[in-house]
């Protein structure tokens, strides 16, 4: 291999030069790259593996972060015990390190420094050894010392013949690579995120923010994942019982591994005022998806106060639509403002837990719960994951600034089906036509803010107006934090 | 006043000549016929087409250059197909045809009898999308999208009942008449623009207007801030034509966007022939209307 890489440097010498070299570039048709033969040397037929080949064989994935760490210990001792999870019947290993949520079948193993000595029988052996590959691949690991090695398997007599290849995971140069292009990396990296409500929607949009590598996140909900929530809830059923919380923790470090997660199984309300306060205090921006309108109306005291910006989302009920409103304190309208100025939309809410059924009851018949379907939830998760993202990007560069232009409404309305008994009732079947509304669109819709919003605005000049008095003559309203 | 045959004389007269064009035909075809049927190229060779101005129906008098755009069967993540290798393979192919070969950022250029074309070798990201481009200096493979170029632009041609390319042409006119170099934009940054802000005109005149109006109001807020914004390519969004754009150089050329707008909505709005062309030669040159 040393030899290919000296031969293309030769060649691509000579041709700057224009010189005959020693060797030419030709292309490989089997490995679609190019190559470097000795001139006059017909063109070598390399071992025809194709992608789909690789697809047959099995995965052993080491941390190279892990490595990098114990490098020391296994250059001094010349091995180090390392652990797997066992998956697919031995096909894959993945190593501890790396998984969140193990298989429940381990496999142990020992990283040799060479070739290993002597006769080995039982156990998978990975030997690591030099390589001149480049870097960049994912079966090269660099050392501290910055030398390139890559891992050869040495398969127990058991399983000799299965043929498996190692690859290192270097968890956030290779992450970051998906996301190059799109985001400047980093930007998102010392952000942090307050989620409440992790339903649905919010534990969505949490996952989908650690994707777009949002490095800290603050959790808060009371509830447990129960059964009855797996049809919709991104965790599973080996899941149920556990704090919503600490569900969708596990799904973000699944999903962005170098996250701090801080999680509360705490309710918002008012005997939680100061504790839900310090959290917003502590954020960059809020994700609001609890399904009741106190809940709401409280965070946005807390966050308007805080001036910190706060996303809202929701399903109507059996979510035949649903909302999202974007509060930027001072410059938007309000979470206070949107009810005052739009009772009978904003009155639509969604109820998906049992204890909010039976608390807006008012009487013994019973109240079905209702939620939609995950495919009608999603939409509006995505939606306000990618609102969110704007919020959080604010000024630094990113190829989604486009979207700016876009998304400068405070309220998007998503209509979802004609639901019988609802305004949208009637509305014409899905077309091409742009000026009239049909299901299955997103709207942004503009309205003011209330001037004399109790929470954002000046209330005590609008009480007096209402009432004919002299604003001066009216006693302050206690100090916001 | 909208002049309109003045215009319809003076775009008429930013057209390439014929024989810039006839030359140009010529020397593409053979270096597209060369790539698919040489020896070391036929078996990376999937398709050849033909991008940039050229191809556009945007470009003015000489044809500058021609880009070829040459689609190869590449797995980029594979060794040997590092951006250097492959661009100088390419060289070392074009090598065998012509003397003047150029290696450059994204291509490589020839030199073929009055006409220099570039070559920039591509994989497709997926078919009939974004390619894979060779970026010598980022040392990496970048997204463009040049059929998807090919197509805004002409979408836009029909939208506008073919005043798009003609107002690009307009356009690049006056931007060459500019008196820094400081304060003229990229070609490509150019149509961008005009692109995003031709609106539906119903005249040349109209069109400029638009245009001019329309870079003030949306990017004059830039000017001073020392930061030059996000302008999508309209053939692929995610890619920002003015990333290489230096926010003085931006100023400047805001600061003749400005007054050149002040002059062609005078220019509209003059009632008297005389005083309407006397403008609108301030923004194209005194052989306008002549």
């Amino acid at each position: 291999m040393s030899d290919q890489r000296s031969m293309i440097r030769d060649a691509m010498q000579a041709i700057a030069q224009r010189k005959p070299g020693k060797s030419k570039l030709v292309y490989d048709k089997t490995k679609r790259t190019i190559v470097a033969v000795s001139e006059g040397v017909p063109t070598p037929q390399a071992l025809n593996i194709t992608a789909d080949d690789a697809d047959m064989f099995g995965v052993v994935t080491l941390s190279s972060g892990w490595l990098r760490d114990k490098w020391l210990s296994l250059t001094k001792a010349g091995s180090l015990p390392v652990d797997f999870s066992s998956w697919d019947d031995g096909d894959a290993l993945t190593q501890l390190e790396l998984c969140i949520q193990g298989s429940g079948t381990r496999a142990a193993a020992m990283l040799v420094l060479g070739q290993p000595q002597g006769q080995t029988t039982e156990g998978v052996v990975i030997s690591i050894v030099p390589t001149d590959k480049p870097a960049h691949r994912s079966d090269v690991f660099v050392s501290p010392d910055n030398i390139a090695y890559r891992a050869e398997l040495v398969e127990p007599a058991a399983t000799a013949g299965r043929q498996r290849e190692v690859v290192f995971a270097d968890i956030e140069p290779q992450l970051d690579l998906r996301r190059a292009g799109i985001l400047e990396t980093t930007v998102l990296k010392d952000r942090t995120v307050l989620c409440i409500g992790l339903g649905t929607g919010g534990a969505h949009v949490a996952v989908e923010l650690a994707k777009s590598g949002v490095g800290h996140f603050i959790l808060v909900d009371r509830d447990r994942l129960s059964v009855g929530n797996v049809v919709r809830h991104p965790g599973g059923i080996s899941q149920v019982g556990r704090a919503k919380v600490n569900v969708t923790r596990d799904l973000i470090l699944e999903k962005n591994p170098g996250a701090q997660v801080e999680v509360h199984v705490i309710g918002v309300g008012f005997e939680n005022r100061d504790v839900i306060a310090g959290l917003v205090q502590a954020s960059d921006l809020v994700i609001c998806g609890t399904d009741n309108r106190q809940s709401k109306l409280l965070i946005n005291e807390l966050c308007v106060s805080a001036n910190k910006s706060a996303v809202y989302g929701g399903a109507f009920r059996r979510a035949y639509g649903g909302q999202i409103l974007r509060v930027r304190p001072k410059l938007s309208p309000c979470q206070q403002c949107f009810v005052s100025s739009l009772p009978d939309e904003a009155s639509d809410v969604e109820v998906s837990s049992q204890d909010d059924a039976d608390a807006i009851a008012y009487s013994d018949r019973p109240v079905a719960v209702e939620p939609g379907l995950s495919l009608d939830v999603l939409p509006i998760a995505t939606q306000l994951a990618k609102l969110a993202m704007l919020e959080l990007l604010a000024d630094k560069s990113s190829t989604l600034n486009v979207l700016k232009r876009d998304f400068d409404a405070p309220w998007y309305l998503w209509l979802n089906r004609p639901e019988p008994g609802t305004q949208y009732a009637d509305m014409p079947p899905l077309s091409d036509s742009s000026d009239e509304m049909t299901i299955n669109r997103w709207y942004g819709i503009y309205f003011e803010r209330d001037e004399q919003c109790p929470v954002c605005g000046d209330f005590l000049s609008g009480i007096a107006a209402a009432y004919g008095l002299d604003a001066t003559q009216l006693p302050a309203l206690p100090e916001k934090e | 006043m909208e002049l309109s045959a003045d215009f319809a004389r003076y775009v008429s007269s930013c057209e390439p000549d014929d024989d810039a064009v006839k030359t140009a035909k010529k020397a593409h075809e053979k270096v597209r016929d060369e790539l698919k049927t040489d020896e070391d190229t036929k078996d990376a060779h999937e398709e050849t087409f033909l991008t940039g101005s050229y191809r556009r129906h945007t470009a003015i008098h000489n044809i500058e250059d021609v880009d070829v755009v040459c689609i190869l069967d590449l797995d980029i993540q594979a060794e040997g197909s590092e951006p250097e290798v492959v661009l100088t393979w390419l060289q070392g192919v074009l090598d065998k045809y012509y003397s003047e070969t150029r290696p450059q950022g994204r291509s490589i250029g020839i030199s073929a009898k009055g006409v220099w074309l570039d070559i920039v070798p591509g994989t497709p990201v997926y078919q009939d999308g974004p390619l894979w481009i060779p970026d010598r200096d980022a040392k990496a493979w970048v997204q463009s999208h040049p059929k998807g170029q090919i197509s805004a632009a002409s979408e836009k041609n029909k939208d506008t009942g073919g005043y798009y390319v003609q107002t690009v042409k307009l356009m690049k006119s006056w931007r060459d008449r500019l008196p820094t170099d400081k304060s003229k934009p990229k070609s490509y940054i150019l149509e961008t623009l005009v692109h995003q802000t031709i609106g539906l005109p119903t005249s040349h005149a109209r069109a400029v207007v638009n245009v001019l109006e329309g870079i003030n109001s949306t990017y004059g807020f830039y000017r001073g801030l020392g930061t030059v914004p996000f302008i999508a390519d309209p053939g692929l969004g995610t890619v920002n034509v003015a990333k290489r754009w230096e926010s003085a150089e931006f100023d400047a050329f805001l600061d003749q966007v400005k007054a050149a707008a002040s002059t062609a909505r005078q220019a509209l709005n003059a009632t008297d022939e005389a005083e309407s062309r006397k403008l609108w030669r301030k923004l194209f040159g005194s052989t306008f209307g002549a």
